[in-house]
């Protein structure tokens, strides 16, 4: 082996930085070769003056600053833990099939049979046949069911469509609650609800003739009303829609409004200043009486 | 806080930040060294630190404790100056290599000589190309194997060895004659 081939390895055996077949060799070669060796000398004094002389800069003061000035605040939740409340992992994909079969199980549950509603038929001034299993046109029969835009649908007909009995009964007249059940998982045992009378929502329409301005003005913007299901409370019947007295066109989004919007209240300074904290309560209680009136079909 | 880089960085994950801080005040003088010899100018080095240091803190859940924090830490630097250098392609300026206005200021006559004879060692370095720069740092000044360096700059190690002899030789060169001169 030549001194150009070795020379690149001395550098390496200086440092201790060989394996031990090649050390032999350059040991062995620097024996022998003055050269050689005296490369070596200086490459290891020139080591000598890099590790002394080759010194770390000082870091500038703002270094610190400007560091933990840009270092997010921590998040202990994200610190990695083991045991935490929220399953996680393969625990979670473990709670996948049990979710699966408690889904499959809830659908097997026997749910109560509605009695079948009799076939009604909405004629709302033109007759709309639909066309049957068989091909035969037959009236819509009205769903049992019926879903959320079913509901609205009717209960915006309510005003103006009529109901057709069974295939060859004349129009009665009459509105849907007063022809079948129109919600039969609400009414057990498909017992129908008394009809509405106009004596019966002669308080209501009292009531809602006293609700503050503001209120008023809310259930009007039907628009801009959230979309919220109405609350109710345990036990109370589900709202319905109350009677505009044909002022407006009626609309779902009012009846979702009437539990939801709470109408500010007048100081009792504000009023004549001589009523009574009995007077008060009770003027503060009427739209409460309105929110949580029971309204029936 | 206290204790090894290993619990101040479990004290981190934990949510404490003056631990995180802890750990750029031993480390700051490391990562900024590196990065001014590997890139030459003062206010990039600063700013390639500052990178650093948040690029480890994001990266902390990942660090595995094994007493080598500063070789972890490091390799960071070394990888973002590697690749600042890559991707603005210029000849970083060493103006400012042989600035020590602290020593020069205080400094008595035998401190002199040895600032001048560091400012020396500290052109030549400066005059080397940086492959050979970055090879003699953290051969030199880190104390780093040759695989440790291998590692760092993601070469071969024969390729660090060859780097090294050559920058060696360029440096003996460029020595005899400063003195000389």
């Amino acid at each position: 082996m030549t001194c150009d081939q070795l020379e690149i390895w001395i550098s390496a055996y200086q440092d201790g930085e060989m394996e031990p077949r090649r050390r032999r060799l350059v040991e062995a070669h620097l024996a022998a070769c003055s050269e050689c060796r005296a490369l070596g000398e200086e490459m290891a004094a020139l080591a000598t003056t890099l590790r002394a002389d080759l010194e770390r800069w000082e870091p500038p003061d703002t270094l610190h600053t400007r560091v933990m000035h840009r270092v997010p605040e921590p998040k202990p939740a994200a610190a990695p833990s083991r045991g935490g409340r929220t399953p996680r992992g393969w625990l979670s994909f473990g709670l996948v099939p049990v979710g699966l079969l408690a889904a499959w199980l809830l659908t097997l549950k026997p749910r109560p049979v509605a009695p079948p509603p009799s076939p009604v038929r909405i004629t709302n001034n033109v007759t709309s046949p639909a066309v049957g299993p068989s091909g035969s046109t037959s009236p819509k029969p009205l769903s049992a069911n019926p879903g959320r835009k079913d509901r609205v649908r009717n209960a915006a007909d309510d005003n103006h469509g009529t109901v057709q009995g069974p295939a060859g009964e004349p129009p009665k007249g009459t509105t849907r609650s007063q022809a079948g059940p129109r919600r039969p998982a609400s009414t057990p045992g498909g017992v129908r609800r008394a009809p509405r009378t106009g004596t019966e929502l002669e308080p209501l329409r009292r009531l809602i003739k006293l609700r503050p301005p503001r209120w008023q003005e809310r259930m009007v913007e039907g628009p801009r009303l959230r979309q919220h299901p109405p609350v109710r409370m345990a036990g109370a019947p589900r709202p319905v829609r109350p009677d505009m007295g044909g002022r407006q066109k009626p609309s779902p989004a009012r009846i979702t409004v009437v539990d939801y919007v709470l109408p500010e209240v007048p100081a009792p300074a504000a009023e004549t200043g001589t009523k009574t904290k009995t007077e008060f309560v009770l003027r503060a209680a009427e739209p409460y009486q309105v929110s949580t009136a029971s309204f029936d079909y | 806080v206290h204790g090894t880089d290993d619990e101040l960085v479990a004290h981190c994950l934990r949510g404490r930040r003056e631990a995180f801080s802890e750990l750029v005040l031993r480390h700051q003088k490391m990562v900024y060294s590196v990065a001014r010899y590997m890139l030459g100018d003062a206010h990039v080095a600063e700013d390639m630190a500052q990178e650093a240091f948040l690029h480890a803190y994001q990266a902390l859940p990942s660090y595995r404790a094994q007493g080598k924090f500063p070789a972890w830490l490091r390799q960071i630097v070394t990888r973002l100056c590697l690749n600042h250098r890559r991707d603005s392609r210029r000849e970083v300026a060493w103006a400012d290599l042989t600035d020590h206005p602290a020593e020069v200021a205080d400094g008595p006559d035998s401190r002199v000589g040895q600032w001048e004879q560091r400012g020396a060692v500290r052109r030549a370095i400066e005059a080397l190309p940086p492959d050979y720069r970055d090879a003699i740092v953290l051969r030199y000044m880190e104390d780093l194997t040759y695989d440790e360096i291998a590692r760092h700059l993601g070469v071969p190690v024969s390729t660090v060895e060859t780097r090294l002899h050559r920058a060696k030789k360029q440096l003996r060169q460029l020595l005899q004659e400063s003195i000389a001169s």
